[in-house]
């Protein structure tokens, strides 16, 4: 579903954000990226996404080449690959009925598919009694639950989580993850970029370790110790 | 069409949201449009009074003495068929005298001369100031014509004039458009700069650039005619109290073609204030969310850019 062939990531101040990364990510696969601050877990993640171009070899999605998506082809390939943030990004002047409902109308959803879906998927993320409740009202586990329910209501086929659980309370930390590994149970291939060694081993999903722009050891079996030493993946 | 209509609610519900924002955008180009439309005003208006005083030359074709009745006519008919005649009046002997003799009010022509010496003429007018010269060629090849006289010097420098005036006033109306275009692009990067992470939200979820350009374009569309509206109508209440004011006086008689009342005026000043206040919404709010939607585009491009660096 996800391929990294040779992939490398150089910002126009020729800064190095990733280099030389190979991997392959499954469909219906769960992976946590983890690694220190700046990486680059997330310009992982952006090149999925694209909101960044690999300026080395290729990032293939849905075995199509990323780069070599047309600028007019870009929102609907977005439509596939739901993104969440460790800040939410999240519409405050809306209920969070209508900041679902938004991710709906962007796709041409009839009214009827709206008030249909958006409760359903509150209720599934467990906010069924927040729809008219503004982001400003929520707490952050809320305000990341209502981010969740807005990435997966167009029923993606990936999704990248990008620092969850970095403004959250270990409890809440851990019920955020829960629902992503629900998510990924329902077909979803799930992608979460962490420094949160302990969400890490307490899942025991596969193991991405990038570090200083390269993927240092690829962990099938999940866990991560945080120790300097692992050698490069190969 | 349901996309349409979402988005129409996107925009109301953002009038809504920023009212401050909202207030200072509708004023700025209110501002703008309305300092444009007191200059067009002034400017126009300035050039239709001069040009009605160039109506006002007129050209005076004095007669050969032995004329006859029926040549005067002929010779009148000739004269008001001719292009870029307006309006041709015979002047008679008689006439010239009278006029003469009111003019220098301490002589008593009758009583010095025997016979008058004043030839009779016609007196015309062209359709327009720049044209007297080829009426005045014209009605020297006529058999009648003694002589014309229509004042060479003062319709050159009228029309020297009248160039200026018209040069200024395109030049200075350019110049009032685009400062107009660019504070109304200003406010509109403001408000567009104040949403960035809406935006940022909507190419997220895979909105397309015409799904987010649309909001802001009716909010361009929106301030620009709303903006429009208010300069012209409180520029008509100006002109209309103006000219009443003005009915009261002296001036009024001293100066009928200020341009207060030239209904067209008013019509050419609407057109500008709303064509432009629409167009620049329109132009502005699309330019300024494509300088943000672009990132897209940039990517691209700078991929390509550091590509060939590193090899």
């Amino acid at each position: 579903m996800i391929k990294f062939v040779n992939a490398g990531l150089t910002y126009p101040n020729m800064a190095t954000g990733l280099k030389g990364v190979n991997l392959h990510i499954e469909k219906q696969e769960f992976a946590f990226i983890v690694g220190p601050t700046g990486g680059g877990k997330s310009s992982l993640l952006k090149l999925i996404y694209r909101d960044a171009v690999a300026t080395e070899g290729k990032v293939l999605v849905f075995n199509k080449e990323i780069s070599s998506l047309r600028v007019r082809e870009i929102p609907y390939y977005r439509r596939r690959v739901g993104v969440i943030f460790q800040d939410f990004l999240l519409l405050p002047q809306k209920t969070a009925y209508d900041n679902v409902a938004y991710a709906l109308h962007i796709r041409g959803a009839t009214q009827r598919q709206i008030s249909t879906l958006v409760p359903e998927v509150l209720d599934w993320i467990g906010l069924a009694r927040k729809l008219k409740s503004y982001p400003g009202e929520m707490s952050g586990g809320e305000q990341q639950r209502l981010c969740i329910a807005r990435a997966i209501v167009n029923k993606p086929d990936i999704l990248l989580a990008d620092e969850p659980t970095g403004n959250l309370d270990p409890d809440t930390s851990l019920e955020i993850m829960e629902l992503i590994t629900r998510i990924n149970e329902r077909g979803t291939t799930v992608l979460v970029a962490t420094h949160d060694a302990s969400i890490v081993n307490r899942f025991r999903r596969r193991t991405l370790v990038v570090r200083n722009g390269e993927v240092y050891a690829d962990r099938r079996e999940g866990g991560y110790h945080e120790s300097p030493e692992e050698e490069p993946h190969a | 069409m349901r996309s349409f209509f979402f988005l129409f609610r996107e925009f109301v519900e953002s009038l809504r949201h920023s009212r401050f924002l909202h207030l200072t955008y509708g004023a700025q180009v209110t501002i703008s449009l309305l300092v444009l439309g007191i200059f067009f005003v002034l400017l126009v208006g300035g050039a239709i009074a001069w040009k009605k005083l160039g109506d006002q030359l007129e050209i005076h074709v004095f007669l050969k003495d032995d004329l006859s009745a029926k040549q005067i006519n002929a010779m009148e008919q000739d004269i008001g068929n001719m292009e870029f005649v307006r309006n041709v009046k015979f002047r008679s002997k008689d006439e010239a005298l009278a006029i003469f003799s009111a003019r220098s009010s301490t002589l008593e022509l009758n009583d010095l001369l025997e016979n008058n010496p004043l030839p009779a003429s016609f007196v015309i007018q062209a359709t327009d100031p720049e044209h007297i010269q080829d009426v005045v060629a014209q009605c020297e090849k006529l058999t009648g014509t003694l002589a014309t006289r229509y004042g060479s010097q003062v319709v050159e420098k009228y029309l020297k004039i009248l160039m200026i005036l018209v040069i200024v006033c395109l030049i200075t109306i350019s110049l009032l458009v685009l400062f107009t275009y660019s504070s109304i692009n200003n406010i509109i990067a403001l408000s567009v700069y104040a949403r960035r992470t809406e935006i940022r939200i909507m190419q997220l979820v895979g909105a397309t650039w015409w799904f987010i350009r649309w909001p802001f374009i009716f909010e361009g569309i929106f301030f620009g005619f709303l903006g429009a509206s208010i300069a012209y109508l409180i520029i008509f209440a100006l002109l209309v109290s103006m000219k009443q004011a003005l009915a009261l006086t002296d001036l009024a008689q001293a100066m009928p073609s200020l341009g207060v009342d030239e209904s067209y005026l008013f019509l050419a000043l609407a057109v500008l204030l709303v064509g432009l206040g629409v167009l620049v919404g329109f132009f502005g709010s699309l330019k300024t969310v494509n300088n943000f939607l672009s990132r897209e585009l940039e990517l691209q491009l700078e991929s390509i850019r550091v590509r060939k660096q590193l090899k």
